[in-house]
């Protein structure tokens, strides 16, 4: 750490030299839309007598060093008529330029990045959407993907599954689902929590084949590229300086609708009259009963009467432990960001420095996060400019805690890990933790403190307070590039990134902790002679675990630009790369821990102990410690090229090879050959255009192939050891995966149809997209008969077929004091699973489509469908649910469920949106801005919850408990099935995947509003900085209309989304 | 031009040192077994894969009873069904009885594949052998237990049936849905352990794994089963002559915890049973019929169960030495099947002997015992096998085999209002093919 400072105030000393070393005047200037007043980053700024030129900055300014003496400024920007002025050097004050907009122009270019190269996107044929630092500063989290949501087309956010996001659909079924990341054109493997997103200046993301392919086998998902904020050269040092701080909802523990107190005890006492407890009363591991059953126990054994008993139960069922959930677990989250960026840059050097503090609280008492970015770009010209240098160092230092508890794991640990009894109380009246019944008896646990083991209830709130768990992780990234002027047309780029990411997790469990206590006293020993031993000493339990991971990326590029004859255009480039990603990793723990003097005392892994409460059996001192490791190597190929004729016809082409350390695969199956190519026609160009209100028309065809690779899969058979048996002390193998002679690659074929208009005056601009995206060899699950020793085989098995189109309107409604902008877009996609032979039983695809997390496909739906079962309605007699067999409403629940073939089931649709998109509306008067963002989402469906009996009568299921059929004529009135005598999983199964309890995701959501009002020192009042902008923002403010009558948001069923609300102030000097 | 010639030289370079590069495994415990240590460590597992027995069969013996109050909560459908031996079974997920030695066989069989692709020096020879051995008495342990569950019951000397099951002689994972005859499983069967007992050491320190002794027993135990009582009979004769030690129940504390540690003295093999909810129930109970065998002098009434304060005994000694229930080979079977051997080879004398010496490490006070007639003597043994060998799985093989040749034994369960009953050689003692396998692989369902 200390020496990156050093070393950063060292290159800031250079930068200052470097600076005063000009002996010329300084002329300052800016450069304005003289119609909104707005200021125009990337103007050209032209001194008609001396070759210089300068571009203005994202403010619109610019800084130019003039011997004394009388210039011609020539000022030009696209979209607007040139601007000629006359300037005596020096010259103290700033020279204002005001543009008058071109009536018949073109909209700004726009320059988009693959990661390789910056093209103007004219120029593009591929894909791309460029999401500008206006848009990525608009909304406040900590994590960069976030901001990408509902601005993007074509970027849909999912709400299950183990895949966030998925760039037009998802192009693997069990492959990596992440899109590729780059960052200052090297793939990021680190985690993105630790980019901070004030150091973003700009993303894109690269949606076909054309745009992608150049990153070959890694572009199956998608590319998302993220350039950060880097200095101009010629330009005056800026200080900006960011702070703010949001604030969401608490968390609410009643969102989940479950059965409430009353209801519970009453099953409760239901089942003990049953005769349902008596296993656990006899427990053999001493499972532990609810206080009620404890209590009616003691009723029955005559230790209390039955009067005292039902005013015991009367106290409890006043009770709902959510309230204390609510009171103890959840807390509102804040989040405080303070970033300050300085950039500027002379004629042959540039820089931009920047740091942040990121501190937040998480939802659940006893998390949080805070993260410390520091980093530093540089760029230096040598040899008139033929040489550039640029180095950059990214420094992140995150620091998590994780000492909360989780009120989604508080059960009773009962055998039926059943949730815990709602009447549960977390704290006493003066909030001090007090225990709740856990893991064993209640009268085991007293008993066994009598004996002389330690305190041995679990007070959940107190874990809180006696645990220590935190991470700690730096990332370090280093970037050097090397570009050298070869030629006027020929370009030799170096670059290398070395990423280094160290994370030391630990987990220190006090002396006090229950899992001490707890592990403590299971192998508590008792001696012949009834005196005890402790195998585990009595102390702390403390948990590490290590892992570093680092990488080297060095890539070779030659690129040549060549114009000649004024209508050709051509650009090449060609190069290779290597990476090699290493990691390692270790963990440890420790008994007997004492963090005051640093004490650790060693234990006996070999002998078998007689755990306290379950005697009968032997048990070791468990044993944590490991080494892991992982290498991951790249070799690639590649060249991209593109060719411009008349500025009317575009073609393009890119290929590339990549080649990987795949395990137990033959040398020429772990590369494979991806390319793309790409057409472009600038209709309007044509001398026979001349329809005047499309003043710009362009088509673009694209089609190419992107890969995946599934590292975890081999032609051989591989094998996992692991580190000991229980039984043996022995390492031992598991089978990872059995041997597939096929294996290979998958791909991804996209075909894109685009395009792009703008209309008179700018005042209307937009794209339409329609795209195919094919995937080939896709890596599958077969579920197999377990007669062949698996029962899931990974092999290249599947095809998907998507289909979609993505609408991009922008309108400038109002233009002139007052603005008003629309932007809108809507992107739809239909997925479909084309080829999947092997089928999996009914049930499975109404189970997994239950779940949403595990995959199953089903060959012509999409890979995330809801299936269900067809409803024949409560039999009214006795309240049973009734399925459909032969056309007729049946009980025969176990004759439905095995005649049933997947094609039988009722297809309801996706489970994951096929349209979505948002439609923001922007107004601003002089300095006031006000935005808001409205989002959709549908053409998908969900499965609503509802009660399940399994074996227990429903106990502490879903809360439509309370409105079950219980007498005839219930049933013209609810849908929710009577308890059954007897459970029965077919008889559960015919109502919870009817179809009754399918619902539509369709919704609108009012996504968040940002007011913000803009000072300007220029705008002829003098304030210390030279602008301000304080903002305030909303975020996931509520749904506006949603198809469903279920009261819960579609997309946020189990725990709520929770409103956020932010304020802030950016400052630049 | 000739610093272009350097840079593509350099970038060629690059491309060309990539075999090296490329061939790093990608991560630290992954391994494309390839030599002994990865095969050994294959074979070592023995939580996840091997040394499991299947268990269904025990819940069906009707050793225990379990109120119908507690049988309705039990989770697994499998388990309810089995111990009301119903003919439906619709239970759509795994059944790891069927699955797990299916797994066994895959496992062995990719031992068994990598031992023969690769080279072995000579003193990687003993221990390649041994491998070979472990890896084949695996093969056959799986396949005999498949057999005694899902397979119609043949005699040695009887009729074939066809419902037998599919042979996996290696580890490519086609499905194969045709069922061998019973007798060419079973001759696979035999054929493997013929061949371990050729393979594996005399002594083999972790009970984990099969020694010579073990497989003999084993092969011991499938003749045995199919009525071939002189072939059993012969291998009884050799174990017994190498020594089979037992521990004297008579001297072991009488304590709530488990008597037996884990790989005691009586163990050839350890193995466990598969665990269901069944066995770790306090309302499981012994059936009062058979707790009623045992004497109160009898050392193992003491040892074996334990009343937990419900209304009947559990059991609770496990020769696993853990909760689990054991599922493996021990001397007291190996002896207690010799001396039915003898009985029925009319050597009435020796098995009295044998009998007696037996006895007095179980009894106490123990009055030695002569045999007046060989049916007598039938009667005695077949006693003792049934209070010595219940709860480890072999009780379903015998009443298959007893049932056979004519015992005519009835099991009930009653649940009041339904009564339930398991007729001898219905077609309920064989357990159907799972779904799972008959939905993914149309292999021919049990006759029912």
């Amino acid at each position: 750490m200390k020496q990156t400072f050093t070393m950063i105030i060292l290159l800031l000393l250079l930068i200052g030299r470097n600076a005063q070393a000009q002996q010329l005047h300084t002329l300052k200037g800016e450069v304005r839309d003289s119609v909104t007043g707005e200021p125009l980053p990337g103007a050209l700024i032209k001194i008609t007598d001396s070759q210089q030129a300068v571009v203005t900055n994202e403010s619109g300014q610019f800084i130019i060093r003039l011997t004394e003496g009388k210039y011609e400024i020539i000022t030009s920007f696209i979209g607007f008529n040139s601007d000629k002025s006359q300037v005596q050097i020096p010259r103290e004050e700033v020279l204002l330029i005001s543009l008058k907009p071109d009536e018949l122009s073109l909209s700004a270019v726009e320059i988009v990045s693959t990661g390789y190269e910056q093209l103007p996107k004219e120029r593009a044929t591929g894909s791309f959407v460029q999401v500008d630092n206006e848009l990525v500063s608009r909304r406040v989290t900590t994590n960069l993907i976030d901001r990408l949501e509902d601005v993007t087309p074509g970027l849909r956010f999912n709400r299950s599954g183990t895949d966030q996001i998925n760039i037009r659909g998802r192009g693997t079924l069990f492959a990596n689902t992440s899109p590729l990341v780059i960052i200052d054109n090297f793939p990021y493997d680190g985690p993105l929590e630790n980019i901070n997103p004030n150091d973003v200046e700009s993303i894109t993301v690269l949606r076909d084949a054309a745009a992608a392919s150049i990153w070959g086998a890694r572009a199956g998902n998608g590319v998302i590229v993220i350039k950060t904020k880097q200095g101009g050269f010629n330009s005056p040092v800026k200080v900006s300086i960011t702070s703010n701080f949001s604030i969401s909802d608490r968390q609410d523990a009643f969102h989940r609708p479950l059965m409430g107190t009353s209801d519970y005890i009453s099953i409760e006492r239901d089942l003990f009259g049953r005769g349902f407890y008596a296993g656990t009363e006899n427990s053999i591991v001493r499972a532990p009963l609810s206080p009620v059953i404890e209590t009616l126990i003691d009723a029955r054994e005559g230790r209390i009467s039955q009067g005292e008993a039902d005013e015991i139960i009367g106290r409890f069922s006043q009770m709902d432990v959510r309230n204390d959930i609510n009171n103890y677990l959840y807390q509102p989250s804040t989040l405080i960001q303070q970033a300050v960026n300085i950039q500027g840059g002379g004629q042959n050097s540039r820089y931009g420095i920047s740091a942040g503090f990121d501190r937040s609280n998480d939802e659940l008492v006893g998390n949080g996060q805070k993260r410390y970015t520091i980093s530093f770009k540089n760029d230096n010209k040598f040899f008139d400019g033929k040489l550039n240098l640029s180095t950059g160092l990214y420094l992140v230092k995150s620091n998590f805690t994780n000492n909360a508890l989780n009120p989604l794991t508080l059960s009773m640990q009962a055998a039926g890990n059943e949730r815990l009894y709602p009447y549960a109380a977390l704290a006493d009246s003066e909030g001090n933790p007090i225990p709740i019944n856990h893991e064993y008896r209640r009268s085991f646990i007293l008993d066994a403190q009598g004996q002389g083991l330690l305190d041995w209830q679990y007070r959940p709130l107190q874990e809180i307070s006696e645990r220590d768990y935190r991470t700690n992780s730096t990332d370090v990234r280093l970037n050097l590039g090397l570009d050298y002027a070869l030629h006027k047309n020929l370009n030799l780029n170096i670059s290398y990134q070395y990423w280094q990411n160290d994370s030391e997790r630990n987990q220190l469990n006090s002396a006090d902790s229950y899992f001490s206590r707890n592990l403590i006293n299971r192998l508590t020993q008792v001696q012949p002679n009834g005196s005890l031993s402790f195998p585990i000493p009595r102390g702390a339990i403390m948990d590490i675990n290590n892992s570093s991971t680092n990488s080297h990326q060095l890539r070779g590029l030659l690129s040549y630009k060549n114009t000649w004859k004024e209508k050709h255009d051509l650009s090449i480039i060609a190069g290779a790369e290597l990476k090699d990603l290493q990691g390692n990793g270790n963990s440890n723990r420790f008994y007997g821990f004492d963090s005051n003097i640093g004490r650790t005392s060693a234990v006996d892994y070999n002998s078998f102990f007689n755990p306290f409460h379950f005697p009968i059996s032997v048990t070791r001192i468990p044993f944590v410690q490991g080494f892991s490791g992982n290498v991951e190597r790249f070799t690639s190929a590649f060249t991209n090229a593109g060719y411009t004729f008349n500025k009317k016809y575009l073609l393009s082409f890119s290929a590339r090879k990549d080649a990987s350390n795949i395990l137990g695969v033959e040398t020429n199956q772990r590369g494979v050959p991806l390319w793309s190519a790409g057409l472009g026609w600038i209709i309007s160009q044509e001398n026979f255009y001349n329809f005047e209100y499309l003043p710009l028309l362009k088509l673009r065809l694209t089609q190419g192939y992107n890969g995946n690779v599934d590292r975890s899969l081999s032609a051989f058979t591989t094998a996992e050891i692991f580190g000991n048996s229980f039984l043996t002390g022995r390492p031992f193998a598991r089978v990872q995966n059995p041997p597939n002679p096929n294996l290979s690659w998958e791909r991804v074929s996209i075909s894109n149809f685009a395009l792009d208009f703008e209309g008179k005056n700018g005042r209307v601009y937009g794209s339409v997209e329609y795209f195919f995206k094919n995937g080939t060899d896709l890596i599958g699950q077969e579920p197999y008969p377990p007669s062949t020793g698996i029962t899931l085989f990974r092999g290249n098995i599947a095809e998907t077929r998507a289909s979609g189109m993505d609408i991009v309107l922008t309108t400038e409604n109002i233009r002139g004091k007052f603005n008003w902008n629309t932007n809108f877009f809507l992107s739809a996609i239909n997925e479909k699973v084309t080829s999947y032979e092997v089928k999996a039983s009914a049930l499975q695809y109404l189970n997994f489509s239950s779940v949403g997390t595990l995959t199953l496909p089903l060959e012509g739906n999409p890979l995330f469908a809801v299936y269900a079962l067809p409803w024949g309605g409560l039999n009214p007699d006795n309240g049973n649910p009734r399925g459909i067999l032969d056309g007729e409403p049946s009980e025969n629940y176990n004759a439905i469920i095995s005649s049933l073939n997947p094609e039988d089931l009722l297809f309801m649709g996706s489970s994951r949106p096929t349209v979505f998109g948002a439609i923001r509306n922007d107004f601003s008067y002089g300095g006031l801005n006000l935005s808001f963002n409205i989002s959709y989402r549908g053409g998908y469906y969900y499965r609503r919850e509802s009660i399940v009996y399994g074996t227990n009568r429903g106990l502490g299921g879903h809360e439509d408990y309370a409105n079950r059929w219980q007498q005839s004529g219930d049933e013209l009135t609810t849908q929710i099935p009577s308890v059954p005598n007897v459970g029965s999983a077919n008889r559960d199964n015919v109502y919870r995947f009817s179809d009754i309890l399918v619902e539509k995701g369709d919704h609108i959501r009012l996504r968040d509003i940002r007011l913000s009002y803009r000072l300007n020192s220029i705008q002829g009042r003098k304030l210390p900085f030279e602008n301000a902008e304080v903002f305030f923002y909303g975020d996931n403010l509520g749904i506006l209309w949603k198809a469903s009558d279920d009261p819960l948001d579609p997309d946020f069923r189990t725990t709520k989304q929770l409103r956020n609300f932010s304020m802030g102030i950016n400052i630049t000097l | 031009m000739k610093k272009y010639t350097y840079i593509f030289i350099i970038i060629g370079m690059l491309l060309t040192s990539c075999e090296d590069f490329l061939s790093e495994k990608p991560s630290l415990g992954l391994v494309v077994p390839t030599n002994l240590d990865d095969f050994e460590a294959l074979l070592s597992n023995d939580q996840q894969i091997f040394n499991q027995t299947p268990a269904i069969g025990e819940v069906a013996s009707a050793d225990f009873n379990i109120p119908f109050q507690h049988w309705q909560s039990l989770r697994l459908e499998w388990e309810r069904q089995a111990y009301i031996w119903a003919e439906d079974v619709n239970q759509n997920g795994e059944l790891p009885d069927w699955s797990v030695p299916f797994q066994q066989i895959f496992y062995a069989n990719v031992v068994l594949d990598g031992l023969g692709t690769i080279e072995i020096t000579q003193d990687q020879n003993d221990r390649a052998k041994q491998l070979e051995g472990i890896a084949l008495f695996f093969r056959a342990f799986a396949y005999h237990q498949l057999l005694e569950l899902f397979t119609p019951y043949t005699r040695f000397d009887g009729e074939d049936s066809e419902f037998g099951l599919p042979i996996r002689m290696n580890s490519l994972v086609t499905p194969n849905p045709n069922r061998a005859s019973v007798a060419e499983v079973k001759s696979l069967i035999k054929a493997d352990l013929e061949k371990a007992i050729e393979l594996l050491p005399l002594n083999e320190p972790l009970k984990t794994r099969p020694s010579i002794s073990a497989a003999k027993a084993l092969l011991m135990r499938v003749y045995f089963m199919e009525g071939d009582y002189s072939s059993a009979l012969e291998l009884g004769q050799q174990l017994h002559n190498e020594g089979l030690t037992l521990i004297d129940y008579t001297q072991l504390p009488v304590t709530t915890s488990n008597p037996f540690g884990i790989f005691n003295q009586e163990v050839i093999f350890h193995s466990q049973l598969m665990l269901y909810q069944f066995y770790n129930s306090p309302l499981t109970f012994i059936d009062q019929n058979l707790l009623a065998l045992y004497n109160d002098n009898d050392a193992r009434k003491a040892l074996f169960f334990i009343n937990r304060g419900g209304n009947g005994l559990n059991f609770k000694a496990f020769h696993t030495g853990r909760a689990t229930w054991f599922g493996g080979i021990g001397t007291n079977e190996v002896l207690l099947t010799y001396i039915e051997c003898l009985v029925r080879a009319e050597d009435l004398t020796l098995a009295s002997e044998l009998l007696n010496s037996f006895l007095e490490f179980r009894i106490k006070d123990f009055e030695e015992i002569t045999f007046s007639s060989q049916e007598e003597a039938l009667e005695v043994i077949l006693l003792e096998r049934r209070k010595e060998l219940s709860f480890r799985g072999l009780r379903w093989m015998d009443l298959k085999r007893l049932n056979f040749e004519g015992y005519q034994i009835n099991l009930q369960r009653d649940f009041g209002e339904s009564i339930y009953s398991l007729t001898p050689n219905s077609l309920a003692y064989v357990f159907p093919i799972p779904p799972q396998e008959i939905d993914r692989s149309s292999m021919i369902q049990n006759p029912r």
